[in-house]
């Protein structure tokens, strides 16, 4: 038991050097002169790609302004009646050859939001190209139509409007083990599941204008199964992220408590938990 | 010394686990922005006007959600609104608008009412080569397309719009043509009939889909006799 939690927590070491590296460094270097550190804007364990594309001027929805500073997306204008979904905003990806990752929660935060947050819904799921619809759960928001977008039952709703986040931290989506990045030519590589059930890699490449790694391969699953490369939970080492506003009940945007006409930052965190993959 | 030892892997272990529920994360930032009603990135300007000579698409501020006053239809001959509303995309990649849904709230005006979008403002969908899409209580899947935009509210292609400040909307002051363009006229039209009962206040919503994302208004009209 005490094994499995230790195993489970390496890779949670490793994960946040990311964020802590320095403090880490800093406590630690003259203890352990074994320890080896790097610390990467571009190349870390869990890394984000881009898919959707962003409405003002038609680059990618996920972005950056330099290679070390966090990413940013654009996910407005929107107003009263209106409801927005961006269906793949960007897919997480897990680099990692040894571990998988369990995405456990997500939280959502920002100053002068007024109720706004109410009306977000974060789910994970497979197909870029599809409405990602969860499993039907009292008080669980849905979209409100199928019959007229392409859907994705293959699912997990992560941040649900008023009631906030949702708890997966023993139910959530799966990364599988990653394959790391090819740093001499720029490419992080993320799986898929073909036609016939095998898991092959494909290469995003880094797109040095907007400072992300965009898909290259078309990574969606048509009915006819002739290219099946969704994202599995469990097996596939990415996950798409679907993010809807759903103002479609406002009457006056007034009434949100915002500030209008004026950019409104959300922070977006995820939290992870890693498995050694024996 | 294996004391010591001991210690440091503790300590090293005790700031592991701590620092991993904490900090095993990856943070991302939004921005939104949510502008006045009329400047959404998927929005609907104005043409037509109704029976009290304002525009059929208004809205009551530059905040709230747009309705539309389809005013007093005559229970005889109905109305043709040939340009109600445009469907406009001001994003810059195409979108493709897929589906339509009429819903009553007071009365049940959708049992009268057709759909068409097409490209002549002053032009008859019917002959203008539009697409049925909603008839009566039933909805049609389709796809249209329109082109990118140039998140200009001001602009419907290379148009320039007006703002009405009595109706809170951009709207065309002259006829257009929207073939190939980042908008779409759509038409309605309430069927007449000596069967549609003669009743104030026939109210609901009529909601336009897209990939990925939905527009609904809100309607309202009087059957006179």
């Amino acid at each position: 038991m005490i094994t499995v939690k230790l195993g489970k927590r390496t890779l949670a070491v490793g994960a946040l050097l990311i964020a802590f590296a320095a403090v880490m460094a800093t406590q630690y270097a003259t203890v352990r002169a074994q320890a080896s550190i790097v610390i990467t804007g571009k190349y870390p364990w869990i890394q984000f790609m881009a898919h959707d594309i962003d409405a003002r001027d038609g680059g990618w929805l996920l972005r950056r302004n330099s290679d070390t500073v966090n990413y940013t997306i654009y996910i407005g204008n929107l107003t009263g009646g209106q409801i927005k979904i961006w269906t793949a905003a960007f897919a997480i990806v897990n680099t990692e050859k040894n571990y998988t990752l369990r995405i456990t929660g997500v939280r959502l935060w920002g100053s002068g939001l007024g109720k706004l947050l109410n009306y977000i819904n974060v789910t994970l799921h497979s197909k870029p190209d599809a409405v990602g619809v969860p499993p039907a759960k009292t008080n669980a928001y849905q979209p409100p139509s199928e019959s007229y977008w392409t859907t994705d039952s293959d699912a997990m709703l992560y941040w649900n409007g008023s009631q906030g986040a949702v708890d997966h931290s023993t139910d959530g989506w799966v990364l599988g083990q990653g394959n790391g990045y090819d740093k001499n030519n720029g490419i992080l590589y993320y799986s898929y599941t073909n036609s016939t059930g095998a898991l092959q890699w494909a290469k995003a490449q880094y797109d040095t204008t907007n400072h992300v790694y965009n898909y290259t391969t078309y990574v969606y699953s048509d009915e006819s199964g002739s290219h099946d490369n969704d994202a599995v939970s469990g097996t596939d080492n990415f996950v798409w992220v679907q993010i809807v506003i759903d103002l479609s009940q406002i009457s006056d945007v007034s009434t949100l408590g915002v500030t209008l006409d004026s950019p409104l930052t959300i922070n977006m965190e995820f939290f992870f938990e890693g498995t050694a993959v024996t | 010394m294996m004391k010591l030892r001991t210690l440091f892997l503790f300590l090293i272990i005790f700031f592991a686990v701590f620092s991993a529920y904490e900090y095993l994360s990856d943070r991302e930032e939004s921005t939104a922005k949510i502008p006045p009603t009329s400047e959404g990135y998927f929005r609907a300007f104005a043409y037509n006007n109704s029976t009290d000579n304002r525009l059929v698409l208004r809205a009551n501020s530059s905040t709230e959600r747009p309705y539309l006053e389809l005013g007093n239809v005559s229970r005889g001959t109905g109305v043709v609104y040939t340009a109600a509303l445009a469907l406009s995309n001001e994003m810059k990649s195409e979108i493709v608008i897929t589906g339509v849904d009429v819903e009553d709230v007071q009365w049940s005006l959708s049992q009268y009412m057709q759909i068409y979008l097409h490209n002549n403002s002053d032009s008859l969908a019917e002959n203008d080569n539009g697409v049925l899409i909603y008839d009566r209580g039933t909805s049609y899947r389709f796809n249209w397309t329109l082109a990118a935009g140039d998140s200009d509210a001001s602009t419907a292609g290379t148009n320039t719009l007006s703002y009405s400040n009595t109706d809170n909307i951009y709207y065309s002051p002259n006829p257009l043509n929207a073939a190939n363009n980042d908008f779409v006229w759509v038409e309605i039209k309430i069927v007449g009939g000596n069967v549609v009962p003669l009743n104030k206040d026939y109210t609901g919503y009529i909601t336009f889909y897209y990939k990925y994302g939905a527009i609904k208004l809100w309607y309202h009209a009087d059957i006179v006799p």
